[in-house]
C-alpha cells in the first residue's frame, strides 16, 4: 500500500545514490557512522572547492527604496535622488555611492513577496528559508551551511555570528542538526570563549597533561573505539589548533590602513572581521548591523544607517575579488523585510514583506544581474516574484550544493531547502 | 491509493503488534526472571562471538552511571570491589534505586524525554522538574504521571507545573499534536498533516488529523491582569473535514488515538455546553473536555502504545539506544532490532504497572546490560577456524539451497495433491447442502400438518370439556324444575344449556370428521420425507469421509509449508551468520597483515563491534549526557563530596537544634537536594556548552570544539583539579608513594585500580615533580577527566 508519491521516489533515489558515495568514503580510511558518511562525502565533494558564506543582515528591515531599488520622482520614492551604478542602467539610491561601484559584482533581486510583516517571523523565515512552523523547527542558514561546507575535521567553528553586542557562547540555532553546527557567538567581535589558556597554568603544564590524556586515550581506544570516541579525542587537537589560530578571531591584527578604509567603529571593525574570518577558511559568518526600523524619520535613520554600511559593505566586496575569494564565497545582505512605499505622517516607513529586494555577490551568481521587477511606485511585485524559499535554494546552488537532495538526518531523509519551491535558476552561472 | 478508512488508524502492523500483545505469556516463562527472559530472546540469535560480563570495576561503575547519574568514589568502589556476597551486584542496584540520587536522574531522563531541553515559557524549569521528581521519589507509575501531564491545565497552583507540556509548547496545537505522536506513541507523524506520510506506511493523515482534533478546541490563555498563561478549551470547534494535499476524497476528523476506535465524543445541548462560558478575558470551561478525555484514553486504555514507547526508553535508558531507533521512528519500515524482545518489555512494564524501578532492575540483572564493551582477543577465532566456519557455511548453503528446493517442490506437490480432495469435498459439501433443503422443504410441510392435527385434536378435547360442563348443568336445571315446575326461568335454561350441548356436540363431530383427511396427507407427507432424509444422511456421511480422506492431504500441505518457512529461517540465521564470518574474516585478513593501515583495521574492527553491540553480544561505549559528564567530573575531583559533606553536617545542625533523631532515609533524601541546589550551577554550565539546542534530535551527542576549549581552558575543571577541601588532588598529595596515589587516582577517577603498566606512568609523572607536586598531580587528574575513557560510559 506504499504511496507512490513524487516526493517519495526522489528521496529514495537520492538516498540511494548519497549511500552509495557514503559508501565509496568508508575506505578511505575515515571513522564515521553512516550518516555522517553520507554529509562527508558530500562535504568533501564541496571541501575541495572551499565555498564560504558571508550574510549581512540589516536588523529591523533596510528600506528597499533608500538602497536597491529606488523610485525617485515619484511620491512613494522619498526625497532621495538614484545614482547610475558600475552597470549601465542599473541604479542606486544615491545613500550607497560606494556599493553602486560595485554592482558589476553583484546581483540584485528586487520582487520579494515574503508576505511577512512581523520582525521575528520575517527575520525566521529569511534566515531558515522556511516559514517559522510552530510544530517544526528548522535549522538556521549558517547551520545549514557548516553541515554542507565545513571540512569535517576543521579547528575553525564551521558557523560563526557576530552580534553588535552581548557576550559570546552558543546559540540554539542548528535544531536537528546538533550542537556541532550551532553558531559560536563573537558578542561585539570579542573572541570565543575558553580560547587562552588560563592565567597562571604554565604551557608546559598543558603539554605534560595532554600527554597523559593521550597516553590514557591509547590504552583504552586499544580495546574499543568509535566514530565518536575518535571525533572526541580529536576534538582536543582541534582546541589546540584553534588555540595557535587565535588570531583568526583578532582584528587588530589587520593593517592598519585597512582599519581606517572599514571604519573606527563597531559595524566597519565587524566587516573587517569578517573579511579575516572568510579569508581565514570559515565556512559561514553573519554580521549584524541594527537599526533599520525606521517608523520614525525614515530617511534621516537611512542616511545615518547606510553610511555606516555602505564603505565596509563595498570594501569588502572590493577585497574579497582581489583576493580571489569572491568566485568561491557568497555574499547576501539581507533583512528581515523592506519598508512601506508609503510614507506615514513620520516621515517614516512601515514593516513591508510584498515587495522588496535582497542584494546578493559572488560565488556562482551571475555578477550585475538584476531579477524581477516592482512597479513604478514600487507598491508590488511585477515580475518574477520569489520569497525566502527560492532565495535559500538561490544560496545554497549559489556554492554549490544541491538544494533539492535530502540529507540523512538521524536515520531520516531531511529535505535542507523547501523541497514546494525552486532557485531562481538565471541566476546561478 | 485510497486512504484507509478512519478507524483503520496507524495501519496493519499496529494490529498484529496488538494482537501480539495481547497473548499471554507462556506459563512456563512466567517462572523464570525477567532478567533470564531477556537474555533468552537475544541469544535465539546466532552469536557470532560474545563479550564477557563485566568486571565488578566496569559494572559498578555503568550501572551508577545509568542509574544515579554519576560515578562512585574512590571509598564507594574499594568497598564494592571487597565484597565477597555472590548476589552483590543485585544488592548495589537495589541500593542505587533506593538512593535518592535515582529519583533525580531517571527524572531528568523523563524530563528529556518529554521537554528535550526547550527553554522554559510559562513554567519555571525548576517548578516542572520538582513535580516530576516529587513523583519518582513516590514512585509513581509512568502512566499516571503521564496522564496528569497531559490533563493539566496549569490552573490549580499546586498542579501548575504539570501542565509544562501544553504551557511551553505555546498551547500550539500542531506542536502538540506532532510531539505527542513522537514522544508517547513513538511516531512522528509530522508529515501526515497535510497528506499520508510519504516514506512511511503506517502514518496516515487521518491519524494526525484524529489526534489533532483532541487538541483543537485548546488554546492558551493568558490571563492579563495575573500575568499567567493557562490552558483553555472551547466546547465546540470541529476541524475541517480534511483532504489530502495529493487528492483524494474528503475524510471527516474525529478525536481518536491511533488504533483505537474513535472517542466516545458527547455533545452538551445547546447553551449548555460550558462551565464557565467564553467571554472577553474569561478563560472558558466546558462540561466535557476532549483533552481530559485524551488523557485518560491515553493512559489507561491505550496503555500498551503507552508501554511499547516508555519500554524502549528505559531500555534506550539503560544501553543508549532503543530496540526502535530512532525512539519516534516506530513503524513498519523500521522495524525493532529485537521485536520479541519489546513485546516482551512491553507486557512486562504493563504486568509491574508501569514501575520504572522494577523494570530498571531486571534490565540491570539480565547478562545483557552486564556485557563489556570490549571483546577479550583470545575469542577471536584465527583465520584457520574462520576459514573452517565459512567452509561449513558455505556447505551448509548449498545443502539449503536444496533443501529450499526440495521444500518448495514438496509444497506444490503437496498442493497439487491437495487439489483433487479438496474438489470432491467441495462436490460433497453442495451436495449435501442440496439434499437438506430437498428434505427441508418437505420437513416444513410435515412440521405444518403435524400443527394443524394438533390445533383439530386441541379445539376437540376444549370442546369435549364444554360439552361436559354443559350437560352437568343440564342435569342440574332438570332437577331443579321438577323441584319448581313452575318457574319458567328454570325451563328457559334448561333449555338454552340443552341446545348447548347439541351444538357441542355437533362440532365435535365436525373436528372429528376433518381428521382422517389430515391424518393421511400427514402420513403421505412423512413417506415422502424419509427417503430426503435418507439422502441426506448419504451426503452427511460423503462430506464426512471427503473430508476425512482430505485431512492427511492436507496435513502434509500444512507440514510442507511449515518446513518450507523453518529452512528458508535457516538460511536468512545461515546468511546472518555468514555475515558475520566474513566482517570477522576481514578483520582477521587486515590484522594479520602487518602492512595495513590502521585506519581501515579500525574501521573493519568498528564495523562488526557495532554490528554485534546492536544485538547485544558486546557492551555499548556511548557518551556521557552533559548533565552526567558534569557529576562525573565533580565526584571524580572529589567537589561532590565536599558539598556533601557540608550538606551533612548542615543538616545534622538543624536536627540537634531541633533536637530531633535522624532517620536515614529522610536525612539522606535532605542531603541529595541541598548537594543538586547547590551545584545546579555547575552542571548547568556543562550544559550550555555541552548541549545548546532544544528539541527533537537535540538530545543527541556531537563532540565540538567548544567542549574541548572549556575542559581545557574554561576555570571550572581546572580548580576542580586543584588541592583543597580534602579533594583528590589533596588526597593524592598527602600519600606517601607513587603506587598509592596511583590507586586513589585511577579509583577515584575510572572507578577502577591502574595497570602495573600505568601505576609506573604515574610514578614516572612524578619523577622530579617533588617541587610542583601539586602541579604534577592537577596534571593526572585532569589528563584522566578528558580521556574518553571518562567522557564515554562503557
Amino acid at each position: 500500500m506504499r504511496c507512490e508519491y513524487a516526493c517519495q521516489s526522489t528521496a529514495h533515489t537520492m538516498g540511494r545514490r548519497s549511500f552509495l558515495s557514503g559508501l565509496a568514503g568508508l575506505t578511505a580510511g575515515g571513522l564515521m557512522l553512516p550518516s555522517e558518511q553520507i554529509a562527508s562525502s558530500l562535504a568533501g565533494e564541496l571541501q575541495g572547492k572551499n565555498k564560504q558564506i558571508l550574510v549581512v543582515f540589516l536588523a529591523g528591515g533596510v528600506s528597499q527604496l533608500e538602497t536597491w531599488d529606488p523610485k525617485p520622482g515619484v511620491e512613494t520614492g522619498g526625497p532621495f535622488r538614484s545614482i547610475p551604478t558600475s552597470v549601465p542602467g542599473v541604479h542606486f539610491s544615491e545613500l550607497l555611492p560606494l556599493s553602486a561601484q560595485q554592482m558589476h559584482r553583484l546581483s540584485i533581486v528586487r520582487s520579494i513577496n515574503t508576505k511577512e510583516n512581523d520582525h521575528g517571523k520575517g527575520s525566521y523565515a529569511m534566515q531558515h528559508g522556511h516559514k517559522q512552523d510552530p510544530a517544526a523547527e528548522y535549522p538556521h542558514f549558517g547551520a545549514v551551511a557548516a553541515r554542507m561546507l565545513a571540512p569535517e575535521n576543521g579547528s575553525l567553528p564551521g558557523y560563526i555570528q557576530i552580534t553588535p553586542k552581548g557576550g559570546g557562547g552558543r546559540n540554539n540555532d542548528a535544531a536537528y542538526l546538533g550542537a556541532k553546527y550551532s553558531s559560536v557567538v563573537l558578542g561585539g567581535g570579542n573572541p570565543p570563549a575558553d580560547l587562552v589558556r588560563l592565567q597562571g597554568f604554565a604551557e608546559e603544564a598543558d603539554l605534560r597533561r595532554n600527554a597523559f590524556r593521550k597516553n590514557a586515550d591509547e590504552m583504552f581506544l586499544k580495546k574499543r573505539r568509535t566514530a565518536m570516541t575518535e571525533a572526541y579525542t580529536y576534538s582536543f587537537d582541534q582546541a589546540a589548533r584553534l588555540m595557535e589560530q587565535k588570531e583568526v578571531f583578532d582584528v587588530t591584527k589587520e593593517s592598519e590602513k585597512d582599519q581606517e578604509r572599514y571604519g573606527k567603529y563597531d559595524f566597519g571593525r565587524q566587516m573587517l572581521l569578517a573579511r579575516r574570518l572568510i579569508s581565514s577558511g570559515v565556512s559561514f559568518v553573519q554580521v549584524q548591523h541594527t537599526n533599520y526600523d525606521s517608523h520614525y524619520e525614515n530617511f534621516e535613520f537611512h542616511i545615518e544607517q547606510l553610511g555606516e554600511f555602505d564603505r565596509p559593505f563595498a570594501c569588502l566586496i572590493q577585497d574579497l575579488a582581489d583576493m580571489g575569494l569572491l568566485e568561491s564565497t557568497l555574499v547576501v545582505v539581507m533583512s528581515e523585510f523592506g519598508r512601506t512605499p508609503n510614507i506615514n505622517q513620520h516621515y517614516g516607513r512601515d514593516h513591508w514583506g510584498t515587495a522588496w529586494s535582497v542584494a546578493m555577490a559572488g560565488a556562482k551568481l551571475q555578477p550585475g544581474a538584476v531579477i524581477g521587477k516592482t512597479n513604478e511606485k514600487g507598491t508590488a511585485v511585477v515580475e518574477r516574484e520569489v520569497h525566502h524559499g527560492h532565495l535559500f535554494h538561490t544560496y545554497l546552488q549559489a556554492v554549490g550544493v544541491d538544494s533539492t537532495v535530502p540529507i540523512q538526518v538521524g536515520g531520516r531523509p531531511t529535505p535542507i531547502a523547501d523541497p514546494s519551491v525552486q532557485p531562481i535558476k538565471e541566476l546561478i552561472v | 491509493m485510497k486512504p484507509a478508512p478512519a478507524c483503520c488508524s496507524f495501519g496493519r502492523s499496529v494490529f498484529v503488534l496488538l494482537a501480539l500483545l495481547a497473548t499471554p505469556c507462556l506459563l512456563a516463562a512466567q517462572e523464570t526472571s525477567l532478567s533470564k527472559r531477556i537474555d533468552g530472546v537475544i541469544h535465539s540469535q546466532p552469536v557470532p562471538l560474545e563479550a564477557d560480563l563485566q568486571s565488578d570495576s566496569e559494572f559498578l561503575r555503568r550501572v551508577s552511571l545509568d542509574l544515579v547519574g554519576t560515578i562512585p568514589t574512590s571509598a564507594e568502589a574499594r568497598a564494592f570491589l571487597a565484597d565477597t556476597a555472590p548476589n552483590k551486584r543485585e544488592l548495589l542496584v537495589d541500593r542505587l534505586l533506593a538512593d535518592p540520587r535515582f529519583a533525580r536522574h531517571i527524572q531528568l531522563a523523563f524530563d528529556l524525554w518529554l521537554m528535550e531541553r526547550r527553554p522554559s515559557k510559562h513554567v519555571p524549569i525548576a517548578d516542572w522538574q520538582t513535580f516530576l521528581h516529587n513523583h519518582f521519589v513516590k514512585n509513581t507509575p509512568l502512566n499516571q504521571i503521564v496522564k496528569e501531564v497531559l490533563a493539566a491545565d496549569g490552573t490549580d497552583e499546586k498542579q501548575r507545573a504539570a501542565a509544562r507540556f501544553y504551557l511551553d509548547r505555546d498551547g500550539e496545537k500542531h506542536l502538540i499534536t506532532r510531539d505527542v505522536g513522537r514522544i508517547f506513541f513513538g511516531r512522528d507523524i509530522q508529515c501526515s498533516q497535510c497528506h499520508d506520510h510519504p516514506l512511511v506506511d503506517d502514518f496516515l493523515q487521518a491519524d494526525y488529523q484524529a489526534i489533532l482534533a483532541f487538541f483543537n478546541r485548546s488554546f492558551l490563555f493568558t490571563d492579563a491582569q495575573a500575568k499567567k498563561s493557562f490552558f483553555a478549551e472551547n466546547a465546540e470547534g470541529e476541524l475541517l473535514d480534511f483532504k489530502s494535499v495529493f487528492g483524494g476524497d474528503v475524510q471527516k476528523a474525529r478525536p481518536r488515538l491511533p488504533g483505537s476506535p474513535e472517542a466516545d465524543d458527547p455533545r452538551s445541548a445547546k447553551g449548555q455546553e460550558y462551565v464557565v462560558a467564553p467571554a472577553k478575558d474569561v478563560r472558558p470551561v466546558p462540561k466535557y473536555s476532549r483533552r481530559e478525555r485524551f488523557a485518560q484514553e491515553l493512559a489507561i486504555t491505550q496503555n500498551k502504545l503507552l508501554a511499547r514507547t516508555f519500554a524502549n526508553r528505559l531500555w534506550g535508558h539503560m544501553f543508549g539506544r532503543g530496540l526502535v531507533y530512532p525512539y519516534d521512528m516506530d513503524h513498519s519500515d523500521n522495524p525493532p532490532s529485537h521485536p520479541e524482545l519489546l513485546d516482551l518489555l512491553t507486557n512486562e512494564l504493563i504486568a509491574m504497572n508501569f514501575d520504572c524501578r522494577q523494570f530498571i532492575k531486571s534490565v540491570a540483572l539480565s547478562a545483557a546490560y552486564q556485557r563489556s564493551s570490549t571483546l577479550p582477543s583470545a575469542t577471536l577465532p584465527d583465520k584457520a577456524q574462520l576459514d573452517q566456519r565459512v567452509a561449513e557455511a558455505r556447505a551448509q548453503q548449498e545443502q539449503l539451497g536444496k533443501d529450499i528446493d526440495a521444500a518448495e517442490k514438496a509444497m506444490i506437490a503437496a498442493g497439487k495433491e491437495l487439489d483433487a480432495p479438496t474438489t470432491a469435498l467441495e462436490a460433497a459439501i453442495l451436495e449435501l447442502a442440496k439434499a437438506d433443503a430437498a428434505a427441508f422443504e418437505i420437513q416444513k410441510k410435515v412440521n405444518d400438518s403435524a400443527t394443524a392435527i394438533q390445533g383439530i385434536n386441541t379445539t376437540i378435547a376444549q370442546k369435549t370439556k364444554s360439552q361436559k360442563t354443559f350437560a352437568e348443568l343440564v342435569t342440574l336445571t332438570k332437577q331443579s324444575q321438577a323441584k319448581i315446575p313452575s318457574d319458567q326461568a328454570i325451563a328457559s335454561s334448561a333449555a338454552l344449556f340443552e341446545k348447548r350441548v347439541q351444538q357441542l356436540t355437533a362440532e365435535i363431530a365436525q373436528a372429528n370428521t376433518m381428521l382422517p383427511a389430515k391424518m393421511t396427507e400427514h402420513a403421505n407427507l412423512m413417506q415422502q420425507l424419509a427417503p430426503l432424509e435418507e439422502a441426506v444422511n448419504k451426503a452427511a456421511a460423503a462430506r464426512a469421509n471427503a473430508n476425512a480422506s482430505r485431512q492427511p492431504i492436507l496435513a502434509k500441505r500444512l507440514a510442507a509449508e511449515q518446513a518450507l518457512v523453518a529452512v528458508k529461517k535457516r538460511r536468512d540465521l545461515l546468511n546472518h551468520q555468514e555475515d558475520d564470518n566474513k566482517i570477522l574474516g576481514d578483520y582477521v585478513m587486515l590484522t594479520s597483515q602487518t602492512a595495513t593501515d590502521p585506519g581501515v583495521v579500525n574501521v573493519a574492527y568498528e564495523k562488526w563491534t557495532e554490528r554485534w553491540t546492536k544485538r547485544f553480544f558486546v557492551g555499548s561505549l556511548r557518551p556521557l549526557s552533559p548533565e552526567q559528564l558534569a557529576l562525573a567530573t565533580m565526584q571524580a575531583t572529589g567537589r561532590l563530596e565536599i558539598q556533601r559533606s557540608a550538606a551533612e553536617a548542615t543538616e545534622k545542625a538543624v536536627l540537634q537544634k531541633e533536637n530531633k533523631q535522624l532517620d536515614p532515609p529522610a536525612f539522606a533524601a535532605k542531603v541529595e537536594q541541598s548537594v543538586h541546589t547547590a551545584l545546579a550551577g555547575e552542571v548547568a554550565a556543562f550544559v550550555s556548552v555541552l548541549a545548546p539546542g532544544s528539541g527533537p534530535g537535540s538530545t543527541e551527542y556531537q563532540s565540538t570544539v567548544q567542549e574541548a576549549l572549556f575542559l581545557k581552558n574554561g576555570p571550572k575543571v581546572s580548580a576542580w583539579a586543584k588541592p583543597g577541601g580534602g579533594n583528590l588532588a589533596e588526597r593524592m598529595l598527602k600519600m606517601a608513594t607513587p603506587a598509592e596515589m596511583a590507586e586513589e587516582l585511577y579509583l577515584s577517577v575510572l572507578t577502577r585500580r591502574p595497570t602495573s603498566d600505568e601505576a609506573e606512568l604515574v610514578a614516572k609523572h612524578l619523577t622530579g615533580r617533588d617541587s610542583d607536586k601539586a602541579v604534577a598531580i592537577e596534571e593526572m587528574i585532569w589528563g584522566l577527566l578528558t580521556s574518553a575513557e571518562f567522557r564515554f560510559s562503557h
